[in-house]
């Protein structure tokens, strides 16, 4: 199929429509009100849900809702918003429904900004909302991944039964580039029985529930999750490795703020600049601890820098994969505020030449 | 080759559809392309501007810190942006708008009188397109008849008398800068 220029925030759900998402519940929040716009548009004409609901909080519990029937579903927001989504968050991963939630992160804390930023690292692979649960956290860089990506997260959802999300920034959701739509080849549908999709003459009950009194059976609910944590860690680690052999200084960054990387290592190369390379996690959580630990084990290695559109939370799983092998600094810009190619040039030079310029 | 773009005016005079324009005649010719607009609080007669490359490499960042040509519609975004200009490169300006020359002098200026050659073309809603044609004829990057297919495809929908306005525009835009070499 022929590339379309798309904006990504409509790219990404023409992406889950391909995918056979069957609802999508949102409240429109800027930097991704085209998302609800777009499936506001398509899925009524496609016969599938779409409903603004009255609030965020309205909206993760009608997920919650589709997804206990083991329907497709999605929403998105945007970083205030997926705050608010947090209890729900937790409810579904406790409950062990599969769906889809995007984030296009903006500045905060708080109400914050409008601008891109990548501040939520912590809230998306940390556990947002109470006790002990993941999700899976996918960080595109480009408008094709994140629709390949989305289209993947729904067959990644289901087959491990928990909330996937796609943790995106403001920059992805408003710019435009040319996707290839079309191409979705789905993994082997999973096992849906467990789904509440009505007793039809037998069924076993389905129970879709989060709250366990007795701490001997939630601990083993929690342990089992566990389990599919492990299975997840071995199988489902993403990550995109540049010029990382025999370089000088380790890069590490996601999303928008690796594509700005990228450019810096392309322009040091043809000046002749230092070997630079970047590891970009395309799974945030997942971490990519072992292509940080390897490429930091290089000989040629002195430093690690993580460069993200935040304070610095990334280079927290980073100083941990490199595990004091290598000094590990951080740059960054925040709310709202993307590092330029050329603070990033100077922080890389900075570092190659032992601090000096 | 690479070309990145910086497109900036009021809100309303057709910047960032010019943008996607430009994107789309890149990809006719099987360019790479990004397109990133500024977004935030912007309303009609505020500023709105984006960044535009056309590249026959990887796109890397869709952010660029200096710009290969330049289409400035409006004063305010020239003070903004004239700094943002690579040494050499072109500034298209609209001459109608923008009363002040350029302090720059290490680049390639173009004065086009653009909201005069509209009206001339039958509306100021095609400015853009004046525009456009100026670049295609100051640059090179994308070609006349690529240009034309595409804004056959973009206006076509919207009637004869529309679509023959906007080739007029691109060609008044074109024409201009040809008679000034």
């Amino acid at each position: 199929m022929a590339k379309i220029l798309m904006k990504g925030a409509e790219a990404i759900a023409e992406a889950a429509i391909e995918a056979g998402c069957q609802a999508y519940f949102g409240y429109p929040i800027t930097p991704q009100n085209e998302v609800p716009e777009y499936f506001a548009k398509r899925m009524p004409k496609l016969g599938r849900t779409f409903l603004q609901a009255e609030s965020e909080l309205a909206s993760i519990n009608m997920v919650y809702g589709a997804a206990s029937a083991g329907v497709r579903v999605m929403t998105s927001s945007s970083s205030p918003g997926i705050a608010l989504m947090q209890e729900g968050i937790s409810y579904l991963a406790a409950s062990r429904l599969p769906c889809v939630i995007a984030n296009f992160m903006r500045g905060g804390p708080g109400l914050g900004g409008i601008q891109p930023s990548q501040a939520d690292y912590f809230q998306a692979t940390r556990g947002g909302g109470n006790g002990d649960y993941y999700l899976v956290v996918y960080a595109p860089a480009t408008l094709q991944e994140m629709c390949d990506l989305t289209k993947e997260a729904f067959d990644v959802a289901e087959q491990y039964r928990l909330p996937v999300m796609i943790l995106a920034d403001g920059t992805l959701g408003q710019m435009m580039e040319p996707v290839e739509l079309g191409n979705y080849v789905p993994r082997t549908k999973a096992d849906m029985t467990w789904a509440a999709t009505g007793f039809q003459g037998g069924k076993p009950r389905s129970i879709i529930n989060s709250l366990y009194i007795q701490p001997e059976e939630l601990e083993e609910r929690c342990l089992a999750m566990f389990d599919t944590y492990r299975e997840i860690q071995a199988h489902e680690i993403r990550v995109e490795e540049f010029h990382v052999e025999g370089a000088q200084l380790i890069v590490g960054a996601y999303g928008t703020m690796a594509r700005i990387v990228k450019s810096v290592i392309m322009q040091l190369d043809q000046a002749g600049g230092p070997k630079v390379g970047l590891v970009r996690p395309i799974t945030l959580w997942p971490f990519p601890q072992e292509a940080f630990a390897k490429a930091a084990a290089q000989e040629s290695v002195q430093a690690v820098l993580s460069v993200e559109m935040s304070m610095g939370q990334m280079v927290e799983d980073i100083r941990l994969a490199v595990n004091g092998r290598k000094p590990v600094s951080f740059f960054g810009r925040t709310g709202g505020m993307i590092p330029t190619a050329k603070e990033v040039r100077e922080q890389i030079l900075a570092l190659c030449n032992g601090g000096k310029e | 080759m690479e070309e990145q773009v910086l497109i900036a005016g009021f809100g309303g005079q057709g910047v960032l559809s010019l943008g996607k324009i430009l994107c789309f005649a890149g990809m006719k010719k099987d360019y790479n392309v990004s397109w990133l607009p500024s977004y935030g609080p912007e309303v009609r007669g505020g500023t709105a501007n984006c960044q535009v490359i056309v590249s026959d490499q990887e796109i890397a960042s869709p952010m660029f810190e200096a710009s290969t040509a330049m289409l400035i519609f409006n004063e305010p975004s020239l003070h903004k942006f004239e700094e943002w200009a690579r040494p050499g490169s072109a500034i298209l300006l609209n001459a109608s708008l923008i009363a002040s020359p350029l302090t720059r002098q290490d680049v390639r200026a173009y004065y086009v009188p653009a909201s005069e050659l509209a009206e001339q073309a039958g509306s100021l809603q095609c400015l853009n397109i004046v525009m456009l044609g100026a670049y295609v004829a100051a640059c090179h990057t994308v070609d006349e008849e690529t240009v034309q297919a595409v804004l056959t495809e973009t206006f076509g929908a919207k009637g004869e008398a529309v679509l023959q306005m906007n080739l007029r525009a691109l060609d008044l835009g074109k024409t201009y800068i040809q008679t000034q070499k």
